[in-house]
């Protein structure tokens, strides 16, 4: 390890450590690495934005290639900062009608296209996958149905509506358990990376070397 | 009756101590549980192990230190088969805090296989846009990114001179904490008509099943698990040959079963613990009426 790495290991397990400490109860520590944090991630994204978009796509433009282009979009961001100044909020209607159109232009036939109507294919799929998979296609049936039912409040869940739709309560409630299921798989996971980085980097990285050379050095 | 008031009033940060625990034993004294790797994943690694030598695969890294022990993993692992196989990977990331963790994770694959950049693989970095850098790269990839993340010039790049556009790829793949999937696959992977896989969070693998379902992807690992049987798969296939040690998931599975075994006994036990002091209280009931 660089001298360099040692000292930012050093830094991130002080840093664990403070986030950690919450667990026992909030404290000073926890609310200074928070701050940290946000500061710091704050400081980043600006300095991204800076580096990999104003300098080169607006700065180097206009004054190295001569490109006036790219004042037109660098103007509408201004707009839209100017919503902070209360007499001249109008413009940013201006920036903010631009993006709305254009991404809805960009993503309503490409989303419709690429993920809404291969699902509804996959929905509908003529019954020819055999014993197992016609099994499967009927479950996907009653689950999409029912659950569409459930979320359809112009009639009253009664009789036949109030069935389907407990149908579909119990299809989402499968859906909720799978999802917290993984989510605390997602939330363990982030926990044992923290624990293989304090062990393994610091202890074993850090630590542990030091403690030998320590006892050689006594021993000697 | 105290055991079980003792248990129901239990102080979180005993369960959080055990919680504790129950992660860092496994890591000191590993407990090499089996990891079995499940047909989703397997979708992923057979397809690109089908593929010629030489093939061209988009792979975005679309995550950040925060799913890092989730997905870095997984990440590495596929650059390495990239590589055994002889496959040209050209990563990139649309998160921008992603860049640090994408460069150590190349450089040190790279190294090891002695693959050199610009000719078998390309690491382009981050670019601003999102949607804007995906419908650029359909197009053209060096117009998109006319430097890679070092600033040298794609254009120039040996490996833009065999392809220049997504639908050039052999296969897309994301590995994703966040909504990216979606993205890549409406406006990358089917309207260029590339096969795609994708790796992501444990907490956004529900969301992407129907796309698995539907064969809109070829395959799916989601969380440090599906992380763990890809690094399996591949230790299993070319582990001895080009001397692959066992990756971070695996490693972090034995941790994830016990976690997982005491979350179980947990529920059962406090479930237990709460039918007998309601019957209890009932009864107590029941006797001062």
């Amino acid at each position: 390890m660089t001298p360099g790495e040692v000292i930012g290991t050093w830094i991130a397990v002080g840093l664990t450590l403070m986030m950690f400490s919450f667990i026992y109860r909030d404290n000073a520590l926890f609310r200074i690495g928070e701050h940290l944090y946000l500061g710091i991630s704050v400081g980043y994204f600006v300095n991204i934005q800076y580096w990999q978009v104003i300098a080169p796509d607006v700065y180097r433009a206009i004054r190295v290639d001569h490109n006036y282009l790219p004042l037109i979009p660098a103007i509408l961001g201004i707009f839209i900062l100017l919503r902070l100044v209360p007499s001249l909020a109008w413009l940013s209607r201006m920036s903010f009608a631009l993006i709305i159109g254009g991404a809805a232009g960009l993503t309503i036939p490409n989303n419709i296209h690429g993920l809404f109507l291969p699902q509804l294919f996959e929905t509908l799929r003529p019954f020819d996958a055999g014993l197992a998979g016609n099994l499967n296609q009927i479950i996907i049936l009653i689950a999409v149905f029912s659950v569409i039912i459930f979320f359809f409040f112009s009639l009253e869940h009664k009789r036949l509506v109030g069935s389907a739709s407990k149908i579909g309560l119990f299809f989402l409630m499968i859906g909720f358990g799978a999802s917290f299921g993984y989510t605390v798989m997602a939330r363990v996971s982030l926990l044992i990376g923290r624990i293989q980085f304090l062990y393994y980097d610091w202890f074993q990285g850090i630590i542990w070397p030091w403690f030998q050379v320590a006892i050689l050095h006594r021993a000697i | 009756m105290r055991l079980v008031q003792a248990i129901l009033n239990l102080d979180r940060r005993v369960i959080y101590t055990i919680v504790a625990l129950s992660v860092a034993w496994p890591l000191i004294q590993p407990l090499k549980l089996p990891v079995v790797p499940t047909p989703e994943v397997k979708g992923i690694f057979d397809t690109i192990d089908a593929l010629p030598a030489g093939s061209h695969i988009l792979i975005g890294a679309d995550f950040d230190p925060a799913s890092k022990p989730e997905l870095l993993p997984f990440l590495e692992a596929v650059l390495a088969h990239c590589f055994v196989k002889d496959l040209k990977p050209h990563l990139l990331t649309l998160w921008p805090s992603g860049p640090g963790l994408m460069q150590t994770a190349i450089e040190k694959e790279a190294k090891k296989f002695g693959k050199q950049s610009g000719v078998d693989y390309c690491f382009l970095g981050f670019r601003y846009g999102t949607l804007a850098v995906v419908l650029g790269m359909a197009s053209s990839i060096p117009a998109t990114f006319v430097t890679d993340f070092y600033g040298k010039p794609t254009s120039s790049m040996p490996i833009y001179q065999e392809v220049t556009k997504i639908s050039q790829m052999k296969y897309l793949l994301d590995v994703a904490a966040g909504a990216t999937v979606e993205l890549w696959l409406a406006y990358g992977a089917q309207p260029e008509k590339v096969p795609m896989g994708a790796s992501c969070t444990a907490v956004s693998a529900t969301q992407y099943y129907p796309y698995l379902q539907a064969k809109q992807l070829t395959g799916l690992a989601g969380g440090m698990k599906g992380s763990a049987e890809y690094e399996k798969l591949l230790l299993d296939k070319y582990g001895q040959q080009y001397n692959i040690p066992p990756g971070d998931a695996i490693r972090g599975m034995d941790a994830q079963s016990m976690v997982h075994l005491f979350i179980v006994l947990s529920i059962i036990i406090a479930n237990i613990c709460f039918f007998i002091q309601t019957r209890y209280e009932r009864k107590q009931r029941r006797a001062s009426a």
